[in-house]
């Protein structure tokens, strides 16, 4: 587990405050304004700097205070998730999920569960050690 | 504005495979607005190039850039110093932008990142569709408005055909509906109070200006430069 290099790109509205009380070493939370403002490369650089997974986390269903920011980070997910297909990364190394402010629990689960799958899969191939 | 695509990412991978030092240049006119070529794009590709690379261990250096313009030599000229660094440049412009970059860079290996569609606009956010062929002799003061080059798939000019069925075209499918081109035509002749005009015989169209004659040029004397002048 300590092997595994996870980021976890989250809104600021929402899954970053539950991040911030998870507090999990070893996991790179990076704040953003919005869902919605991931750009797909963000999360292409992250698996170019040595992230071995990704996960995305916005705002609950019709709780974006955007709008649509949650929707559009889940739809830049997925096109995302075809080109890491294509990459031949894989797209099981990328996920997205809706996490509330004050749901922690949910915010560990979905990073241990990363990892278990990221354990089970082996490190990125190739990928830049630190 | 010209519509594109960017190409498939295996085909770009192989196309690019034997280039050590590569150049993605993205275009910030028609291809950033149809989010296909712009600097956006230009550091997706990048970045999944550089990814695949390192999945098969066989390192590449590296950069995403953009100019304005692809198609014109002043904007091309911005990068003539950067371009002697890399040895192909991807390029995230429309067909005329990748061909003014060969054109302006003899010694260089020029790619296309792209496969360029259409003329279109638009329809709604992610949906874009053609309505322009350019054949070079516009009958749009004919139809008001609305191609039937573009929007009949018969391209007749003297429409509806009898393959029209309820606005739609009888090449429409039930995944993919196609509009009758003249439908439509006589839909805004009727918003405009002028559906008289349909029964106007359209004449022959001269085609000798479209594409069949070659690559076509305009040439205007009264705003060339001649040097010396």
């Amino acid at each position: 587990m300590a092997d595994i290099n996870l980021v976890t790109f989250c809104c600021e509205n929402s899954a970053f405050l539950a991040a911030e009380k998870a507090n999990m070493p070893g996991v790179k939370a990076v704040k953003v304004p919005c869902g919605g403002q991931i750009e797909h490369v963000h999360i292409l650089k992250a698996f170019e700097e040595g992230a071995d997974g990704v996960l995305v986390l916005a705002c609950l269903h019709e709780n974006c205070k955007h709008f649509w920011g949650n929707d559009r980070a889940e739809k830049k997910v997925n096109y995302v998730k075809g080109l890491l297909d294509e990459i031949g990364i894989g797209s099981d190394k990328l996920s997205y999920a809706p996490v509330a402010s004050n749901n922690e629990i949910k915010y560990s689960e979905l990073v241990k569960e990363m990892i278990d799958k990221l354990n089970e899969k082996g490190s990125t191939e190739g990928k830049v050690k630190k | 504005m010209i519509i594109g695509e960017r190409k498939p990412l295996e085909e770009i991978f192989d196309r690019t495979a034997s280039f050590k030092k590569i150049l993605v240049l993205g275009c910030e006119t028609c291809v950033a607005v149809c989010l296909a070529g712009g600097k956006k794009e230009a550091e997706e590709t990048a970045s999944s190039i550089s990814l695949h690379r390192k999945e098969e261990s066989k390192p590449v250096e590296i950069k995403a850039d953009s100019i304005q313009r692809q198609c014109e030599y002043e904007f091309v000229d911005e990068i003539a110093d950067l371009v002697k660094d890399y040895d192909v440049v991807l390029s995230m412009a429309c067909g005329v932008g990748v061909q003014t970059l060969a054109e302006k860079l003899p010694d260089k290996f020029v790619l296309p990142g792209l496969n360029t569609q259409f003329l279109g606009f638009p329809l709604e956010q992610g949906v874009w569709m053609e309505n322009c062929q350019a054949c070079g002799n516009c009958v749009l003061d004919m139809t008001y408005g609305i191609c039937p080059i573009t929007r009949c798939s018969k391209s007749i000019l003297n429409g509806p055909c009898g393959g029209s069925s309820e606005g739609l075209c009888e090449i429409s499918t039930q995944d993919n509906e196609i509009a009758c081109g003249w439908h439509l035509i006589y839909e805004r002749l009727k918003v405009l109070g002028k559906q008289e005009y349909m029964n106007e015989v359209v004449p022959l169209k001269d085609w000798s200006s479209s594409f069949h004659g070659g690559p076509r040029k305009i040439v205007r004397e009264d705003v060339k430069i001649v040097r010396g002048e």
